[in-house]
Formats: C-alpha cells, sequence, structure tokens
C-alpha cells in the first residue's frame, strides 16, 4: 500500500491558519472585527444547568393546569387622543418614507461611487450593521418598522401614483399567483442574501452592496408588477416576510377590528372572531375607527393559531438553522472541520471552498429540518397519536422562534453598539473622500462601552430568557393544539428536550473563541 | 398555587448555589504588574498574545528589527520602536476585552492584548 505523505496532510489545516493570520494582518480595522471576550467555561455549564432546571421548573408549574389561555391584554396607543393624531398624520408617514428612500439611495450612491474600503464608505456598515442587525432587534423589541420604511414599496407606489396620475392605468398587471408557490419566493431570495453574509467573501465591498441592492429591486419591483405589490410584499419579498416574521415577538401590533374588513382586502389573513392582526393591507384599507395600534405582552404573536404552510414552515427552519450556522461558522472549532475537508475542495479547483461552504447551508436546514420531524414524531407518540406529525411539526414551529432570536441578539448586539458607532463618522463622511457634512466626521469609536463581564452576564441572561418563553409558548400551543391537558404535558417532554438541545448550542457557541468575520472574508480572497 | 410557590424558591435556591459553587473566586491579589519582553520580526512579533487582568499595569518592552509605531487599538496606546533600541510602554489596562495591536502604518495585526475581568472567569 502507498504510504500517504503525512506533510501534505497535515499541511492542510496549516496552509488554512497562514491564510488567517496573513489576511488578518491586511484588513485588521476591517469590518465586522469583535472585540469581545467567549463566555467563560463555568458560566456556559451554569447557563446550561440553568436551561436544564427552570425547564423542569416550568413544566411542574403546567401540571394540572387546564385553561387554554385565551386572549391577552391589550392596549390601543391609538385611543389616545395626541397619538392618535400623530402616529397616522401624512406628514409624519411621508417623511420616515422620504427618509428611508434617501437612505437606500445613498446606500446605492455610496456603494458605487465613494471610496471601497468598506470602513470608510457608508453602504457596509449601514446594510449589514444597521438595517440588518439594527433593524432585525428593533423589529423583534418594538415592532414591525419595515412595513412602514420599506423603500421599495414607497418608491413603487410613487410610481404608481404618477403612472396613475398620467391616466395609464396603474403598474400592477395582477397576473394570479399560483397557490402552490406560497413564500417559496421570498425563501429563496432569503437564502441568496443569507449566502451573502455570510459565505460570499466579497460582501462587505461597496459596489457589490450597490449591484445586489439594485438586483434586488429589479426583483421586486418585477413581482410587484406582474403579481400585485401586496401579494408580492406577501410572498415574494424576502425581509417582509422575514421582519414579519420577527414582528410576532414584538409587543405591537396592528389590528382591525372587522372581520368584514379583513375578508374584503383578499389578503389570506387569519381571522379571529372579529378582528385580524398584523394584516397591513387591510389596515391601509380599513376606515380609521376600526384601526387599533396595540401594546401587547411579548411573543404573543407566535401563538396566533393559525394554520402554517409548508412553505412557512420551510422559511422559519431556514431561519432557525440560519442563525446557527452564522455564528457556528465564524467558531475555530468550524474551522478546524474546515481544514479536514480543505484539501478535497482544493481538487475542485478554486470555487471547491464557497462551494462546500455553500453545501452547508443547504444542508443545515435540511438536517434541523430532519432533527425537527423526529422530535415531532415523539410528540406525536407522546400524545395519544391522534395528530399528523405535519401538524405537529407546523404548529410548533413558532415556539423555537424566541431562542433563535435571543441568541441572534446575545451575539450581535455588541457588534451593534460598538461597530454601529461608525455611522456616526460616516454619515459626515459617506463616500470616505474626507466630507465633513455635520461636523462628526471626527467621531472616534469608544470600543470599551461594554465591559466583558457584563457582556457574559447579559448574553447568557438573554438565552435562558429566550429559552424560558419559547417553553412557555410551547406550553400554550399544546393546550391549545392537543386540548387534553394530560395529553398536552406529555406532548412537551421531547420539544423540552428539543428546545434545551438548541439553547445549550447557541451558549455552546457564544463560549468559543471567534474567528473574525474579516479574517474568513479575507481567507476566501486568499484562496482565489 | 402554594405548590408553585414552593417550586419558584426551589428553582431559585438551586440557580444560585449553583451559580455560587461554580463561580471561580478570581485573583484576590488585586492589580498586578506584568510585564512583557516582546520582539518583532518582519510580521512576526514574539510573542503574540498577552493575556492579563483587569485593572493590571502591563509593561512592554520592544524591539523590532525596523523602525514602526505600535498602536494599542481599544487602548489608543502607541509607541515608537527605532532600530535596535528598546522601546518601553507602560499602561493600565482597565478595559476588558480582546484589543488588536497593530503596526500604525499599515494597520497590520501583529498581536493580541487579552484583558480578562478581575472575577468570574
Amino acid at each position: 500500500m502507498k504510504r500517504r505523505n503525512p506533510v501534505r496532510w497535515l499541511a492542510a489545516p496549516g496552509v488554512l491558519l497562514l491564510a488567517v493570520a496573513s489576511v488578518g494582518r491586511a484588513e485588521a480595522h476591517g469590518f465586522g472585527q469583535r472585540y469581545t471576550l467567549p463566555v467563560p467555561l463555568w458560566l456556559y455549564l451554569y447557563g446550561s444547568a440553568a436551561v436544564v432546571v427552570l425547564s423542569f421548573v416550568l413544566v411542574g408549574f403546567f401540571v394540572g393546569e387546564e385553561k387554554v389561555p385565551g386572549g391577552y391584554r391589550r392596549y390601543n396607543l391609538l385611543g389616545v387622543h395626541w397619538l392618535r393624531t400623530l402616529l397616522p398624520h401624512p406628514a409624519l408617514l411621508l417623511t420616515l418614507r422620504v427618509l428611508s428612500v434617501g437612505l437606500f439611495a445613498l446606500v446605492v450612491i455610496s456603494g458605487t461611487l465613494g471610496d471601497q474600503a468598506p470602513s470608510l464608505n457608508f453602504a457596509p456598515t449601514f446594510v449589514w450593521v444597521i438595517w440588518w442587525v439594527g433593524l432585525g432587534a428593533v423589529t423583534a423589541l418594538v415592532g414591525n418598522l419595515w412595513v412602514l420604511l420599506n423603500p421599495w414599496k414607497t418608491l413603487f407606489d410613487w410610481a404608481d401614483a404618477a403612472v396613475s396620475r398620467m391616466a395609464l392605468g396603474g403598474l400592477e398587471l395582477h397576473a394570479p399567483y399560483p397557490r402552490w408557490l406560497g413564500v417559496w419566493p421570498a425563501l429563496v431570495l432569503y437564502f441568496g442574501f443569507v449566502w451573502l453574509e455570510i459565505i460570499f467573501a466579497c460582501a462587505p465591498r461597496p459596489s457589490n452592496i450597490a449591484l445586489f441592492a439594485l438586483a434586488y429591486s429589479v426583483i421586486t419591483w418585477t413581482g410587484m408588477v406582474y403579481f400585485g405589490r401586496d401579494v408580492w410584499l406577501r410572498q415574494g419579498e424576502a425581509f417582509s416576510v422575514f421582519f414579519g416574521i420577527l414582528a410576532r415577538f414584538a409587543p405591537t401590533e396592528v389590528r382591525v377590528t372587522d372581520s368584514g374588513a379583513c375578508t374584503a382586502c383578499d389578503a389570506p389573513c387569519h381571522i379571529e372572531p372579529d378582528s385580524c392582526v398584523n394584516c397591513y393591507e387591510c389596515f391601509e384599507f380599513a376606515e380609521p375607527a376600526k384601526r387599533q395600534l396595540n401594546l401587547r405582552p411579548w411573543a404573543v404573536g407566535l401563538v396566533r393559531g393559525e394554520a402554517i404552510t409548508a412553505d412557512r414552515l420551510a422559511f422559519v427552519l431556514f431561519m432557525l438553522a440560519s442563525v446557527t450556522v452564522d455564528g457556528l461558522q465564524v467558531t475555530s472549532a468550524w474551522l478546524r472541520l474546515e481544514a479536514l475537508a480543505f484539501p478535497a475542495t482544493q481538487a475542485v479547483g478554486r470555487w471547491g471552498y464557497p462551494m462546500l461552504q455553500t453545501l452547508g447551508l443547504l444542508v443545515a436546514p435540511v438536517l434541523f429540518g430532519v432533527i425537527y420531524y423526529g422530535f415531532a414524531e415523539l410528540m406525536r407518540r407522546a400524545s395519544g397519536r391522534e395528530q399528523r406529525v405535519h401538524t405537529i411539526a407546523a404548529g410548533f414551529i413558532y415556539s423555537l422562534v424566541p431562542i433563535a432570536l435571543a441568541y441572534q441578539i446575545a451575539h450581535y448586539y455588541t457588534l451593534l453598539l460598538i461597530q454601529g458607532q461608525t455611522i456616526i463618522p460616516l454619515l459626515s463622511d459617506p463616500f470616505g473622500w474626507g466630507w465633513n457634512l455635520f461636523g462628526t466626521a471626527g467621531y472616534s469609536v469608544n470600543a470599551a462601552v461594554l465591559g466583558a463581564a457584563f457582556v457574559w452576564y447579559s448574553q447568557v441572561a438573554l438565552i435562558v430568557a429566550g429559552h424560558v418563553i419559547a417553553v412557555y409558548l410551547a406550553h400554550v400551543l399544546a393546550l391549545r393544539l392537543l386540548r387534553n391537558p394530560r395529553r398536552a404535558l406529555h406532548s412537551q417532554y421531547p420539544l423540552l428536550a428539543l428546545m434545551v438541545l438548541y439553547t445549550v448550542s447557541s451558549l455552546w457557541i457564544l463560549s468559543q473563541p471567534i474567528i473574525e468575520e474579516t479574517n474568513r472574508a479575507g481567507l476566501l480572497l486568499y484562496l482565489r | 398555587m402554594s405548590r408553585q410557590i414552593t417550586f419558584a424558591v426551589l428553582a431559585l435556591l438551586v440557580l444560585g448555589g449553583l451559580f455560587v459553587t461554580l463561580r471561580p473566586d478570581g485573583s484576590n491579589a488585586g492589580p498586578q504588574d506584568a510585564r512583557f519582553n516582546v520582539s518583532i520580526n518582519g510580521d512576526a512579533m514574539e510573542p503574540n498574545e498577552f493575556t492579563v487582568r483587569d485593572g493590571d499595569t502591563v509593561t512592554f518592552q520592544i524591539k523590532a528589527d525596523r523602525e514602526l509605531d505600535l498602536h494599542f487599538h481599544g487602548y489608543d496606546e502607541a509607541v515608537a520602536v527605532k532600530d535596535s533600541e528598546t522601546a518601553t510602554l507602560s499602561f493600565e489596562a482597565n478595559k476588558t476585552g480582546s484589543w488588536p495591536i497593530e503596526e500604525h502604518e499599515t494597520e497590520a495585526e501583529l498581536g493580541k492584548l487579552v484583558v480578562q475581568p478581575r472575577e468570574g472567569n
């Protein structure tokens, strides 16, 4: 037998590390640099133990509880006189929309014309940090601002109004949207976006961001023209679907208290006895007296109890899986795994490595789905085999969202608070041309705003809180879906095990030393 | 209801007890002086990772094979190193985190200063 050359095999991880080291040098101060320390081992163990203990405590709380939780307390902000005047005021809405369209234009223009160093240009920080991380957090913790701010929607509305004024009819062709297509177009586009975020090496490059924004505009407006604005926003606009799911966690909702208006606006809204929630098209056209903007407890929007279709289930599964992959792939443990596969990918050529990563991003949600369905089957058996496994899988999927959300916020909030500060100088000098429009160009980032210990404790607290909320939601869903409280309780044990597994892996990721994203991005460049 | 209260109290006790047991005491000795002899050859800094605790006074004695300005990110401390001379930089490491040490001109990262919290690690 031919002897393998051990040096070659050992050299592969070496090449990777060398690449990481040399790129780290070239791109220090680059994009997405993190200064935080990983959660220490003892705190990771403590967090995991707390998750297990609290899970049992919650189940103990639920034993013997039979009442299906129904509605929740709401407070209508539009019932307050000055808020009713201020919030729906056309001037306020127009200001927000002009601002949003202006920022969108600035991203495209600075991306195209500005300095191409990611840290000197407005586009990368705005898109990847402020908008993606920041607006995501705001959507989940406050409410769905994307409905108001979406620049593609606003620009389409303006164009549509202009065309209508010229008496040419509207822009929308209203082609019938095939039912089977569901939210698959949004999922495909969202996959593309996540691919850009975590795999495409040149994603922080300003000109690429401008290019993606324009390409996405073409797709979005084509969809809006062909199928109609609202249909595309519901089924094809990846960010409307994505932020819409996050907004289910939010403590605000818009509600139309008129079932007639809810059925008339042809959106497939889930209608509660006499109202519909976060059904934005209906809200837009409902009479002012029938509109509510409610404060509500966090996370209750995740247990609305409507039927969840396979396409939507797939979307949420991909969200859950991609959040994990995003965190996992910056750990050194993952990099060591990749180093093992590295020689094989080189045989394919220079695309081998990104192809391997892409494969990973495709396989991860499938794997995630298989595991989830396995647990759903266990739940079905534990609860008396009355439901189909798909009904169980679809019925409980939203209960996992708080775990992913808590992880995402714990993982990214330091980036938002530190790297996010660079938007202050960038607003004064968006093109990197040495301007100082607002006198803030000289602002230097305070990278030490957060102490390491505070970051650790807050991260673990967030993750544990996310888990507790998830377990509670699962309990509510079980009582509603399975009706019999005993069965509901039994169905919880497999799901609880899955939730512990998912939460503890989030904690584990936070306890790992990370290889900075800049280095990874550069690593791929180096490999080309 | 009383069962639920018992549950909650027990859980709090277990979690509190676990926290106290697992949490390391940290260093009781108070701030230390940490001295490092550093040499820079080409792109390699030896050693290239320095771990101290919050509040320690760090002193770097640096030799390099060329003239360069070394920049401690996050602290905004800098030191000019001349050929064949030992440069000294000393400051109090009072910001926790993992901070890059860079060559000022090229912004190349040569190493890291890791400042751990005094307690809880």
